[in-house]
């Protein structure tokens, strides 16, 4: 079968004592990595250069993301707008620089939020069972059995549009997902030798749901994390696209990428065509990056699965 | 055997009444009443009063959710508060056809595509053919469903001048005219949920294929094509029924969003456009019956594992 792969020791050999032999060895490790897995390396390098975008933004951008110039309206990609103009004058490049924030800030919001809430829900009710734990698994069925987005477009309507709401609502809808796996992993762990030995020393259920079980539902969790947050990230691109997530002119986070692909600007998209190209394949490559390292970091914590999926 | 599907029944009754009761806070739980977006003009106060009292908006929201829930269970669903106040279950069922259809499609374009592309994608492991099928597979999941439907609509109309019907008909009133409007939208969900489906599919093979019985059928000597779909791939296809029952919702989902780009008076453009006007009992209808349609995916979802896999038949009362 599928042997251990060294090369997931890359991170670890840049410890802060780095003789000349170890950089060596890291760097053939490297390559070795760039040449068995070109597809992961093309993606860590894509994710990484996301978050810097996303991080150095102001200094990025070229013009102010929501400065429109009368005199420039709809203009192709040149020398000055890399990516052209939209249909008031705004330059994409700079929109789209701005965008990765939104995305890259509901994706890791929202799956951590959710995340936890999912993952303390999915620890009490799998280990305490009985009445409790059926109650809370009908309610969860019941958030599941209206589709993410139809529930997005209820929820939003309450609240004023923004970031804020968008992320709480998405966390809501994670947090059933994520319950549902811990309990899974809980459900078969709590009649392991060692939780019943735990059990027989007297520890309190707390201690063993924190110092025996949490520790184990890591894993999966962490998987099923990178799949959750590209998830969120589409989720929010819908539902800005909708005109119910982030404004394309919010005065804090600027633009979403799925805010600028908005229908009512079919006609304008019809005249201007790269309008669509930029900030779809912003969002396309940002979720595929995820997915991928995702994929990746699966094989190595799982190495059975490895080539199969 | 009985009891567990009696469990799972009443399970799903549960769930439909959660579903109603969260389709009836949310909407109502909202600032402003259908009133306040019906009534754009200003007037009296105590002609607002009356209309509201009129339209049981003054009662309690338990009362008012009681009102609902009998009145559904009776088979009325209320009506709509504008469009002459048009029965929602009228709007409904003019509604759910169109939704039904796009997901059948979408569903047999990924099993048409899916199955097969992820048993060559694993008997062929590493083969550039795999390669390909994977990479198709992987854009699939990555790419926003609202992205690649506007792309098809703008280059679609430059490059083929294609551009979607403005008017719809249903399939019983003209079978072509439908399909006019409807393959379009069908092929864009029918690739993402076929991208899942051969992911699924060849993870699922490769799984069986190292099974004992299947070395032993290559021992026996049988041919490669009885092996695969004799022993493998009947024993493979439990984990893609299941995520295909998982993906139903997400479909169903996304048909908000084409639906809305096409013009397609289906249940996502109406749950749309009744949120964004307030139109209370045509969202809670419109959710109930979304809800109704997962909830009894899920149980055809249990059903078909009892009927796939001997070992649910058999184990009677199983705890599941």
């Amino acid at each position: 079968m599928a042997e251990r792969n060294p090369d997931l020791a890359v991170p670890v050999a840049l410890g802060p004592r780095l003789a000349p032999a170890f950089a060596l060895e890291a760097w053939s490790r490297l390559l070795r990595f760039l040449r068995r897995e070109p597809l992961t390396a093309a993606c860590a390098f894509i994710f990484v250069a996301i978050v810097i975008v996303a991080i150095f933004a102001p200094w990025i951008a070229t013009h102010d993301p929501l400065a429109g110039d009368p005199r420039a309206r709809l203009q192709g990609p040149s020398a000055d707008h890399f990516f052209g103009t939209d249909a008031i004058g705004r330059d994409v490049f700079s929109r789209v620089v701005y965008g990765a924030r939104v995305s890259l800030l509901v994706g890791v919001a929202a799956t951590l939020a959710g995340t936890v809430i999912g993952a303390i829900i999915g620890l009490i009710t799998g280990y305490l069972g009985g009445t409790v734990d059926l109650l809370v698994q009908r309610v969860m069925d019941g958030i599941q059995a209206i589709p993410a987005l139809v529930f997005l477009l209820l929820v939003a309507a309450i609240w004023q549009q923004g970031m804020l709401s968008v992320v709480v609502v998405l966390a809501v809808l994670i947090a059933p997902y994520v319950s549902r796996l811990v309990r899974g992993v809980v459900l078969s762990l709590r009649e392991e030798a060692f939780v019943l030995a735990a059990q027989a020393m007297g520890a309190r259920p707390l201690r063993i749901m924190m110092v025996h079980i949490l520790p184990n539902t890591l894993a999966p969790v962490l998987v099923a994390a990178s799949i959750i947050a590209g998830g969120a990230m589409l989720a929010e691109g819908a539902l800005s696209f909708l005109g119910l997530g982030i404004p394309p002119d919010d005065p804090l986070w600027k633009t979403s990428w799925g805010a600028m692909l908005k229908p009512e600007n079919l006609q304008y998209f019809e005249r201007s065509p790269y309008l669509v190209l930029f900030p779809g394949a912003a969002l396309a490559l940002t979720v595929l990056a995820v997915n991928v390292l995702g994929d990746s970091a699966r094989d190595r914590l799982d190495p059975r699965l490895r080539g199969t999926l | 055997m009985t009891s567990y599907l009696v469990r799972r029944g009443a399970a799903s009754i549960v769930v439909l009444l959660l579903v109603s009761i969260v389709a009836f806070l949310l909407i109502h739980l909202q600032k402003g009443d259908a009133l306040t977006v019906k009534l754009r003009q200003r007037l009296p106060e105590e002609q607002v009063q009356q209309l509201r009292a009129e339209m049981g908006l003054d009662k309690p929201l338990w009362e008012q959710y009681w009102t609902w829930l009998s009145g559904v269970l009776r088979g009325d669903m209320g009506r709509s508060f504008f469009r002459e106040q048009q029965p929602v279950w009228d709007r409904i069922k003019a509604a759910l056809p169109v939704t039904v259809e796009l997901v059948a499609l979408a569903i047999v374009i990924s099993v048409i595509v899916g199955v097969p592309a992820g048993v060559i994608s694993a008997v062929r492991r590493n083969s550039l053919l795999d390669q390909v099928t994977r990479l198709f597979s992987v854009i699939g999941l990555t790419i926003p469903v609202f992205w690649l439907a506007t792309i098809v609509l703008v280059y679609g109309g430059i490059w083929f001048s294609y551009s979607p019907p403005l008017t719809f008909q249903q399939f019983w009133e003209s079978p072509m005219r439908n399909l006019e409007a409807m393959w379009m939208p069908g092929l864009i969900l029918g690739y993402a949920l076929s991208a899942i489906t051969m992911r699924i599919t060849r993870s699922s093979v490769l799984e069986v294929m190292r099974q004992d019985y299947v070395r032993t059928a290559w021992a026996k000597g049988l041919g490669e094509q009885v092996v695969i779909v004799r022993h493998v791939l009947a024993n493979s296809l439990i984990p893609v029924i299941t995520v295909l029952g998982n993906q139903f919702v997400y479909i169903i989902g996304s048909t908000v969003i084409v639906e809305y780009l096409f013009h397609l008076p289906g249940l996502g453009f109406v749950a749309f456009e009744s949120i964004a006007t307030r139109d209370y009992f045509l969202v809670q209808g419109t959710v109930l019956v979304i809800g109704a349609m997962v909830v009894a995916m899920n149980f055809l979802v249990d059903l078909s594992y009892a009927w796939l896999d001997p070992r649910v038949r058999l184990a009677g009362t199983a705890q599941i």
